[in-house]
């Protein structure tokens, strides 16, 4: 524990001698990466529920979806993640298979450009869920 | 091919990216299936939408599966080599190589459960 803080710590430290608009994209990835990670794993074990019969699943569907005005802002914030690792990442292997290498910016403002109307969008269709019960 | 005496790195760095586009689409269309063209996450239901999609559908949910654990277990191993050199962790790769592999076992056989009458 108290070495991943100590990372934590070092990630902030590196982050402020190069602060470079791909350097916090860069600690975004590694961060989403590593929630999205975290969260495949609680995923894995709900939907893995289904063996031990249909009514534990159900109680485990249940156990994830109540309250309503808890968890649809998390799988919005949830659907964010995966919007940001993954826009991210096909802006990195661009940039790494192209010759992007001079367009840091271009590229970055491109990939919010993208980023920004899918997470508003999803966002929408989410929250409306709630609003229609 | 470009070989060499030494690892270099090459085939996971490449694979790394392949499946991280692979996943980019995999994952919306997965998202999209379940998450905005359904809504109903009682068993019955998801069950019948899982056998709709047949036996194909189980193998699609099996390599996207396959997929996030070589993506995901990769990124681990990148993340580790950052602070270990690779010489001190060599335990690394084949442990992660077992997690992946016992993981996409039982993904299989649980994912099977939504398929039986």
């Amino acid at each position: 524990m108290k070495k991943v803080l100590n990372l934590l710590v070092q990630y902030y430290r590196e982050h402020l001698l190069n602060p470079h608009l791909g350097m916090k994209l860069f600690l975004l990835q590694r961060i989403t990466g590593v929630g999205i990670a975290f969260y495949l794993l609680m995923h894995m074990t709900v939907i893995g529920s289904v063996r031990l019969g249909p009514a534990s699943f159900d109680r485990m569907m249940v156990l994830v979806s109540e309250p309503a005005w808890l968890f649809k802002p998390l799988e919005v914030v949830l659907m964010a993640a995966l919007l940001l690792h993954g826009l991210n990442g096909l802006r990195i292997t661009i940039l790494d298979f192209g010759s992007l290498a001079r367009h840091h910016r271009v590229s970055i403002a491109v990939m919010a450009a993208a980023f920004v109307p899918l997470v508003a969008i999803g966002g929408y269709l989410f929250l409306s869920h709630i609003a229609q019960g | 091919m470009a070989a060499s005496a030494q690892p270099t790195g090459l085939v996971p760095w490449v694979l790394q990216r392949v499946t991280g586009v692979l996943l980019a689409l995999w994952v919306a269309t997965h998202f999209i299936f379940w998450h905005f063209a359904h809504s109903d996450w009682s068993f019955a239901s998801v069950a019948a939408r899982a056998l709709s999609t047949g036996f194909g559908g189980w193998l699609w949910d099996v390599i996207l599966a396959a997929l996030c654990l070589y993506h995901g277990l990769n990124g681990v191993r990148n993340i580790v080599y950052d602070y270990t050199p690779p010489q001190k962790a060599a335990w690394l790769t084949p442990a992660l190589w077992i997690v992946g592999l016992v993981g996409i076992v039982l993904i299989g056989y649980h994912l099977a459960g939504f398929r039986v009458t």
